[in-house]
């Protein structure tokens, strides 16, 4: 079988998820093991971060894991907490139609909260989030290049898990761009969360009693290879984010931070940084640092 | 005032999801016409390959969609796509008919723009 070339049958994929909410050294061993055993399907040319307007075939999947650790500091609560999260959130991806497609992501937690000299830690699942995406506008110039603009809705469902859930039902609406164009790609993406409910404390940004506007902008460039050929395999990008989050009790975050993304013909792995550019936050805990690893797997 | 959120946003997705609903046949049209016209083509292929020429299909894991759906095509057999240039060669199997609107809906269902079905 030559290069780039596929034949019946398909071969079978075999998941496994080894994601179990233990004790809270384990907690974290979990997350890596879940990150490496879980198998599914991928988006393209989407940043770690910023969500892009692609979406699976219609009919297909794609599972997509991601890890992440996140350091926090400066807590204004009065237990001035210190705190670092590892999170990993699995999302499946169906594509209803060729311009449409539906998401659940489900983020689980392992929390280490410092606090008057003693450490609390706690493993939890957080909001479940149903989002529903639609591409009105898809522009394909040529072989590679492509236009394209999707809207996108959803809600927050909450867990119900004690601290970890917001215990509220969120919607939240936002628009995306993306233009790749040759080794570039330009990923724009804003969106809106409506908060109905949420903890005075939260730790995360965005998961308060206020609303949340997220915007994120996101740079990808083509590493190799520098032109595609008909034994193209995979590719590998270098990428640039803006992550933002504005919320209406008037804090605002700014992170930025590199990123890759090698992507092959079923699967693509990730890994980037978020570090805090902005930062004018007096209702929640600062966002210290994101580093973010991944894996996409395309059914 | 967040019971005027929670509306708002309610009626927002009610309003997001309906235009969706509503506007799924002009999506159509957002892709290059011969897209369209190819799907309602029944002209078998009649040789063992046919070429078709793809739009859009930026990165290897977009090619891998074009190459799924078409594999679930009853008589393909095989699927090779070059990034480079858009095209995808689709092997027949030589014992199930396939025509090009097979082909073309194919392509329309991974989500790409087809161009052209170069085949016997």
């Amino acid at each position: 079988m030559s290069a780039g070339k596929r034949q019946r049958p398909m071969p079978a994929h075999r998941r496994g998820r080894l994601l179990k909410a233990v004790g809270p050294p384990l907690g974290g061993v979990a997350s890596v093991l879940s990150l490496l055993c879980t198998t599914a399907p991928c988006r393209a040319q989407e940043a770690t971060h910023t969500p892009a307007a692609t979406q699976p075939a219609a009919g297909g999947f794609y599972v997509r894991q991601k890890l992440q650790y996140l350091g926090f500091g400066n807590d204004p609560s009065p237990e001035q907490r210190e705190i670092d999260q590892i999170v990993s959130t699995t999302t499946l991806t169906y594509g209803l139609r060729r311009d449409m497609s539906l998401s659940l992501a489900l983020p689980v937690v392992y929390e280490e909260k410092q606090q008057g000299g003693s450490t609390g830690r706690e493993v939890g699942v957080e909001d479940l989030s149903l989002t529903f995406k639609y591409r009105p506008v898809q522009i394909d110039l040529g072989p590679i290049d492509s236009v394209r603009l999707a809207v996108l809705g959803g809600v927050e469902f909450p867990s119900g898990d004690g601290d970890f859930s917001s215990h509220s039902l969120d919607p939240f609406l936002g628009v995306v761009f993306t233009a790749i164009l040759g080794r570039h790609g330009i990923n724009q993406s804003v969106s809106y969360k409506f908060n109905t409910g949420g903890d005075e404390f939260a730790i995360r940004p965005g998961d308060g009693p206020d609303d949340a506007l997220r915007y994120d902008t996101a740079y990808l460039f083509r590493l190799s290879p520098k032109e595609y050929a008909a034994d193209t395999e995979a590719s590998t990008y270098l990428t640039v984010e803006l992550n933002g989050l504005y919320e209406t009790n008037g804090d605002n975050e700014v992170l930025m931070g590199p990123g890759i993304l090698y992507e092959a013909r079923s699967f693509a792995l990730e890994a980037a940084i978020g570090l805090p550019v902005v930062q004018d936050v007096r209702h929640r805990p600062e966002v210290d640092v994101v580093i973010t690893l991944g894996l996409r797997i395309l059914f | 005032m967040k019971t005027c959120h929670t509306l708002a946003a309610i009626v927002l997705g009610a309003s997001f999801l309906l235009s969706a609903g509503c506007s799924s046949g002009s999506a159509d049209h957002a892709v290059p016409t011969a897209a369209a016209i190819a799907e309602s083509d029944q002209t078998p292929v009649r040789g063992r390959e046919a070429v078709l020429t793809v739009y859009g299909m930026s990165c290897p894991l977009c090619a891998n969609n074009v190459d799924k759906t078409l594999l679930q095509v009853p008589g393909v057999q095989a699927v090779r796509v070059d990034m480079g240039t858009g095209r995808a060669t689709v092997t027949l199997d030589g014992t199930t008919p396939v025509t090009r609107g097979q082909l073309a809906r194919a392509v329309d269902r991974s989500g790409f723009s087809l161009q052209r079905i170069e085949a016997p």
